[in-house]
């Protein structure tokens, strides 16, 4: 990455402008055109570093439920495991982690009742030992803004 | 809030949570799908944030990709009483991009929960001894990521 490239990028995860054309107010700050963002941040979303500039939301205001479920499955079913699992549209996130639980979820959906359904259905499957949920009492931080 | 807004604002929710399209004027398709102008996409927008349903309108990075290689997720064994403080301290760290407190169970004691970037392993160690200093925390288990099998935002359009 280009030092531009690195500017653009903390610029766009900390403070997009809420604008009719955001682009350009984004470039001014860069000292570059509307036109150069604009083929900057499409370049960078082609090599894969960035994967969308968007609103997010905070589901549960909406009354959506959302639970990190932590498993314990043998590693010969891992795969097979994450599979299933990540095939569910409201999985949004799904890793392997070293440690006594090692496949990790998120879960968001209507509610609490289709969350114990989906975790009960996932428990049930080969390889799976044990399955737990670990829903949020209090969120400290939701940055995801890192220094490139 | 009735039954009728929330339907309304999950349907402003289902449109307004798509990837912006990178074009001089990025709304635009929204407010053609919702039969709003562009201004009115921004307003509406301002408002969401306002009042917290949008945390904010930003860019998301493959963190991986951006050469944050080294992650790992880092649970804590600390108090109730003490997981506010503890979760301040964790939060100031740049490194540390998601932390929250989470139910725990007499088998698995751990409440407070840090998401940890680095560039390398060195670096992620050196991230989780200043993150354990500062949370002071009974007990710690560090879990690495192995592997990331999926990674998406919540996609609302099924629920409507």
């Amino acid at each position: 990455m280009t030092p531009l490239e690195r500017r653009l990028l903390n610029e766009v995860q900390k403070d997009f402008p809420l604008q009719i054309r955001p682009f350009r107010s984004l470039g001014k700050r860069l000292g570059i055109s509307e036109k150069r963002c604009i083929s900057l941040l499409g370049a960078l979303t082609e090599r894969g570093i960035l994967r969308a500039i968007k609103p997010v939301f905070a589901w549960k205001k909406l009354g959506f439920e959302s639970v990190l479920v932590g498993m314990e499955v043998d590693d010969s079913s891992v795969t097979a495991v994450a599979d299933v699992v990540g095939r569910a549209p409201g999985v949004t996130h799904n890793y392997l982690r070293k440690g006594p639980l090692n496949l990790w979820f998120t879960f968001t959906c209507e509610s609490k009742r289709d969350a114990s359904h989906f975790v009960k259905a996932v428990r049930a499957l080969p390889g799976v030992k044990r399955c737990r949920k670990f829903p949020s009492l209090a969120i400290y931080k939701i940055g995801l803004v890192l220094d490139v | 809030m009735s039954r009728r807004a929330r339907k309304a604002e999950r349907l402003l929710a289902s449109v307004l949570s798509a990837p912006l399209p990178l074009a001089a004027e990025p709304f635009a398709v929204a407010a053609e799908r919702l039969g709003m102008s562009q201004q009115g996409v921004v307003d509406a927008l301002a408002g969401l944030i306002r009042r917290g349903v949008v945390r904010r309108v930003a860019g998301i990075l493959k963190h991986d990709k951006a050469g944050f290689r080294s992650n790992a997720m880092v649970a804590f064994l600390v108090p109730p009483r003490l997981c506010k403080k503890a979760g301040a301290a964790a939060a100031a760290f740049p490194f540390v991009t998601h932390c929250y407190w989470r139910k725990s169970y007499p088998d698995w004691p751990y409440t407070l929960y840090a998401m940890v970037h680095a560039k390398s392993k060195t670096e992620l160690k050196r991230n989780i001894a200043s993150l354990k200093a500062a949370v002071q925390g009974k007990d710690m288990l560090v879990l690495p990521t192995v592997k990331e099998f999926k990674k998406t935002s919540f996609d609302s359009r099924a629920s409507l």
